[in-house]
């Protein structure tokens, strides 16, 4: 059963909640596009992911890990709000698509397994 | 369900940008309203938006959370009356001025085209939790 309960298994589905996680703040930020003093977030965990298994030495078990950090998009406007709707509209889109790209690899080895299983 | 809580917020959204578009609707019908129940012009509306951060449950337990927009009312905009020279009005006064409402319809237009805008981009927020959702649900299909 090393293809169900595996480590790449785990890593995509840790993966694919990071991306629900960002669609979220994102979402938020578009929410408070026009809230004064809002300043948007976003969710690092590429980062996270990389010290991550620096430190598990490749051997060990690897987490993801997601922060949520305020990270201002440029110079702040009249009513202090720091959101760029193109930016933001720009993650959003990327976001989506490596939520998609993560759930494919997952499906893709569910369907590896299924076919083992049928024998045809 | 982070998608259902990602779908609540475009909501919000939503719900605020709407609300922004019925102001300035308000705003620009009434643009030459000189009586109102108050007495005097109409005034100018203005949508205030908070965000809805702080204490939320999520950051009590220590997860980040993301924020929803709160419409925190609608006030009234103090700028003057804009005082228009119409002797043959019958609300002008001793002078001849009628007081008309603080609106000025290029301001009214340019906030409108922002509540638009602000209005697709919470759409394509909202499809794209959808679509996520969607694509979730096909694991294993």
């Amino acid at each position: 059963m090393q293809i169900v309960f595996d480590e790449t298994n785990r890593l995509l589905s840790e993966m694919v909640q990071g991306a629900k996680l960002r669609h979220q703040i994102l979402s938020g930020n578009l929410a408070n596009v026009d809230t004064p003093g809002y300043e948007p977030k976003d969710v690092s965990f590429a980062a996270a992911l990389t010290q991550a298994r620096q430190a598990a030495g490749g051997g060990g078990t690897v987490q993801v890990q997601t922060n949520v950090v305020s990270e201002p998009d440029g110079p702040a406007r009249q009513d202090g709000n720091t959101v760029q709707l193109d930016r933001q509209m720009a993650k959003l889109a990327q976001n989506t698509l490596w939520h998609n790209s993560m759930l494919q690899m997952l499906s893709t080895r569910m369907a590896i397994l299924k076919s083992a299983i049928k024998g045809s | 369900m982070d998608e259902v809580s990602a779908l609540d917020i475009s909501a919000s959204g939503l719900v605020a940008q709407r609300l922004r578009l019925n102001v300035v609707a308000e705003n620009l019908a009434n643009a030459e309203t000189t009586r109102t129940a108050d007495g005097g012009p109409y005034r100018r509306k203005v949508a205030i938006f908070g965000s809805d951060g702080g204490e939320s449950f999520g950051q009590t337990l220590g997860a980040a959370q993301a924020d929803a927009v709160r419409v925190l009312g609608v006030e009234e905009s103090d700028e003057p009356a804009r005082m228009v020279h119409q002797p043959g009005h019958p609300d002008a006064n001793a002078e001849g001025y009628v007081m008309l409402p603080n609106i000025n319809p290029v301001l009214e237009m340019v906030d409108l085209l922002g509540a638009t805008r602000a209005y697709e981009a919470n759409i394509t927020a909202l499809q794209a939790a959808k679509s996520m959702a969607m694509k979730a649900l096909e694991i294993g299909r």
